[in-house]
């Protein structure tokens, strides 16, 4: 060392020194994190799902990373049959799709504006491509008012965040008795689970892709009565033209462009679109039908994406109220999500189209048995379990 | 790369270690290719500017040296005040330019085009390249010396801890700094990290929490009450404060790892009780580049009082003008100009070293330092505002508000709370170099100090990435 002898060094271990119990603190909790399976990075937690089928995987302390997770789930996949959307398509899973269980992947939360589905449509690799595509659109893709988003962000792995790691420390520092779990899976009520919300909650990820909720199943008939569980709730946001419904009198038509561009991309390169609006509950749909402010962007989102996806050739279903299926809101879980048996009618109703039926060979007969159970209430169907690799 | 990214203290422990080991030439080879990659991080592709102009200023100043001829002294100056200035005016102050003609050719009915060029601008082109100036200049004056060794000129020019965002340095103090055998000054370290340390505070706890609500409020001033225009304000003027003179903390004790001094450039500001004593304590690396390159020249006050207050609005307009392309600048220049010439005319110029002793101030210099710091706010509408127009609504709502309603709280009052500790803090230690110069306390107290800001740094920082303001100038 110039001139100071061991000085530099004599320095280095004072700071190294100073900055050891900030190290142990964090260290400890950071290993708290990755025995909770929290701080995996999503290709890790695609490997465990793959080798143990009743993992599920749900982040509660870190970035969820729903882009990088789903999208390399879909390149692992290579699925045949892809469910595509936000949040409102999660509840297609594989065992919906008998036969073709075993190429099923559900990408829901992949795609939440037009931005994310051109660049979906624009960076899925060539072969093999998906040959069915079930598409979710929501509203507030083509409200006017709505951030566009346009993010896509399928590089980022919350796991790899300082911000998120040093978010993840301050709230454990701020609630000491989260930590104690980390460190004792068995403390948690589903230890098989991979991240703080799937162990503490038994809610997450399947390795399909779909989404577990686990709420409890009502026991009495009133039970079963609609209860607006999205935060903020849904009618309130419509109301007041706020979250994902801000006031618009039509759709906005360069979006609706680039909804064609997309969905013309994937037919060209022999993907079938299959596309829906997922369904939003009765009180809401009332709203929107009828406040003055509401109604226009409404009605021109169900009417004018029907004759994109007509002008493409494909298959567009109106599910944006539980009774277009004939159903009613027992069948939602909030606002705007609803749970499994509904998309076991919606999937039935769309095989009512026997070109569809026929990309789907195996699917029907599923549907048709969950629906005729006993045991399929208006959240859960008795689906039958998926068909092993190499069983007939 | 920026100062407040575990990258940067990865980087920063990386270079230190590398950095003692080596003999004087090695050294500065080593910071000049840390600095480049520093610098490169940001975007490779201006480096070749940086480069550029250092190329031509390094033969510039050769040339001044090498000839007594007046006339090809001249043009050589010239050719250096075209490169620097030429770049800067290209990449910063071209489309503001053209922009503002365009608008005052149609006020009077013609229709002109003009080409817009959208270039991004280079982060900190305006601190490097004014660094850049004050040595050819110096060296055309014959007050410096030519440097010979190519390597200590770019390492003057890109030494990485100042390079973006100041000081700005001369090069008669700086380049004997890279000529010298550097030693290992322990205690110098170990106070440069605590400068680190504070300026890690500013930035992260005080400036980056204020500026969510500072954003949101002048984001949309025509739907924001006025008082919390006027909290924003003072938000405003406390993260500015924390954001540069952070970034200057970081810097200078960054650059005495190095064995290196870098100028003072914040000396407690708030506390001044004059606007001439403001001009003192706010970015004096600025502030002295302008007195002696541009003030001195065009006469200081060795002229008449007309014409000095003319080169005091000259100074103060292009000082504002050097912060951003957009007339808010310079308005915000101008008004410091106004308020100068108005406390010299009052006789009320006060300056630190006059600073009553003792822990509180007098009710008169209390007084005149709450005046002082709400002319200073005032100027900050225009500074933060991104418009004009924007700024004189952010000021009408502000002065209609206590006939609008009941005072209001700020809407987020954690960041207030952190700039008042700061303020506190900064009080009580306003005689040193920085808050955290203290070597003669008990080391337990130092490290129990050093504790709770690390954790407050960890645990009240934001997480949100904000780039230093100024940055962009």
């Amino acid at each position: 060392m110039r001139g100071s002898g061991g000085s530099v060094v004599r320095f280095a271990v004072r700071i190294a020194l100073f900055w050891l119990p900030v190290v142990v603190v964090f260290g400890l909790l950071e290993v708290g994190l990755w025995r909770a399976g929290e701080s995996w990075p999503v290709d890790r937690v695609l490997d465990v799902q793959q080798r143990q089928p009743d993992a599920i995987f749900m982040r509660g302390l870190l970035d969820q990373s729903f882009y990088a997770y789903k999208w390399r789930g879909v390149l692992r996949a290579r699925p045949r049959v892809l469910a595509l959307g936000s949040s409102r398509v999660l509840k297609f899973r594989r065992t919906m799709f008998g036969t073709e269980s075993g190429v099923f992947y559900n990408a829901g939360g992949l795609v939440t504006n037009v931005g994310d589905l051109e660049a979906f449509a624009e960076r899925l690799p060539p072969e093999p491509t998906p040959q069915v595509l079930i598409l979710g659109i929501d509203l507030w893709w083509l409200n006017p008012a709505h951030a566009p988003g346009d993010e896509f962000l399928i590089e980022d792995d919350g796991a790899w965040s300082w911000q998120g790691h040093l978010l993840a420390l301050r709230t454990l520092l701020g609630r000491p008795s989260a930590i104690g779990p980390l460190f004792r899976p068995q403390l948690f009520p589903h230890p098989e689970g991979i991240g703080v919300i799937a162990r503490r909650r038994g809610e997450g990820f399947r390795p399909d892709g779909s989404l577990e909720s686990n709420l409890p199943l009502p026991q009495t008939a009133e039970g079963w009565a609609f209860v607006d569980r999205e935060k903020p709730p849904i009618l309130r946001s419509i109301r007041r033209g706020v979250g994902f419904f801000e006031p618009a009198e039509d759709v906005a038509a360069p979006r609706l462009e680039r909804l064609q561009r997309a969905l013309t991309r994937l037919r060209s390169r022999g993907i079938r679109v299959i596309g829906f609006a997922p369904p939003i509950c009765s009180e809401g749909v009332r709203l929107l039908d009828t406040e003055p402010r509401q109604s226009g962007l409404w009605n021109a989102f169900r009417r004018r994406v029907a004759a994109v996806f007509a002008a493409e050739g494909l298959s567009f279903f109106d599910a944006s109220s539980p009774d277009r299926l004939g159903l009613d809101d027992r069948y939602m879980i909030d606002g705007i999500h609803a749970e499994e048996t509904f998309h076991v009618h919606l999937l039935r109703r769309m095989l009512d189209d026997p070109r569809l039926a026929a990309l789907l060979p195996g699917t029907l007969p599923v549907l048709d048995a969950a629906l005729s159970s006993p045991k399929t209430n208006f959240w859960h169907a008795e689906l039958a379990p998926p068909a092993s690799p190499g069983s007939p | 790369m920026t100062f407040t990214t575990p990258v940067f203290l990865v980087f920063l422990v990386v270079v230190f270690l590398l950095y003692w080991p080596l003999p004087r030439r090695g050294q500065n080879a080593l910071l000049l290719g840390a600095s480049l990659v520093f610098y490169g991080w940001w975007d490779w592709r201006y480096l070749f500017l940086l480069l550029f102009t250092a190329g031509v200023d390094y033969g510039v100043a050769l040339g001044l040296a090498r000839s007594d001829a007046p006339g090809r002294r001249r043009a050589l100056l010239l050719a250096s005040l075209t490169a620097n200035l030429g770049v800067l005016a290209t990449f910063k102050y071209f489309d503001f330019f053209a922009g503002s003609l365009r608008s005052l050719l149609l006020a009077f009915g013609f229709e002109p085009s003009f080409v817009v060029l959208h270039l991004i601008l280079p982060v900190g082109v305006s601190f490097y390249t004014f660094q850049a100036l004050s040595y050819t200049i110096d060296v055309y004056r014959g007050r410096l010396a030519a440097v010979r060794d190519p390597l200590q000129y770019l390492c003057f020019i890109s030494f990485f801890p100042q390079l973006v965002a100041g000081p700005i340095e001369r090069a008669e103090r700086m380049l004997p700094q890279y000529a010298r055998e550097r030693r290992f000054d322990p205690e110098a370290a170990h106070d440069g990290l605590r400068q680190m340390l504070w300026g890690f505070f500013k930035k992260m706890v005080v400036a980056d929490t204020l500026a969510p609500f500072v954003t949101a409020a002048y984001t949309s001033p025509s739907t924001t009450s006025g008082w919390q225009l006027a909290w924003a304000t003072y938000g405003f003027a406390f993260q500015i404060y924390c954001d540069f003179s952070g970034y200057t903390d970081i810097a200078i004790g960054c650059a005495r790892l190095f064995d290196f001094r870098l100028m003072r450039n914040f000396d407690y500001p708030y506390f001044s009780r004059s606007i001439p004593e403001f001009w003192q304590r706010w970015h004096i690396s600025l502030s002295t580049w302008f007195r002696d390159y541009l003030y001195m020249p065009l006469g200081g006050n060795r002229v008449s009082r007309g014409r000095w207050a003319f080169n005091i609005l000259v100074v103060f307009g292009l000082s504002g003008l050097w912060h951003g392309a957009n007339w808010t600048f310079v308005i915000w220049g101008l008004l410091h100009g106004g308020y100068y010439l108005a406390f010299v005319a009052v006789g009320a110029r006060s300056s630190a070293s006059e600073e009553r002793q003792g822990w509180l101030p007098g009710l008169r210099e209390l007084a005149a330092m709450v005046l002082t710091f709400h002319l200073t706010c005032l100027a900050w509408v225009f500074f933060r505002a991104a418009s004009v127009p924007d700024a004189l609504l952010v000021l009408s709502r502000i002065l209609a508000a206590p006939f609008s309603g009941a005072p209001e709280a700020p809407s987020e009052a954690a960041p207030f709370l952190w700039a008042g500790l700061l303020l506190l803090v900064e009080w009580f230690r306003r005689r040193e170099p920085h808050a955290l110069h203290w070597p003669a306390y008990a080391g337990a107290w130092r490290w129990a100090a050093y504790y709770a800001i690390v954790w407050a740094i960890l645990l009240g920082a934001s997480l949100s990435y904000t780039p230093f303001i100024y940055f962009q100038f």
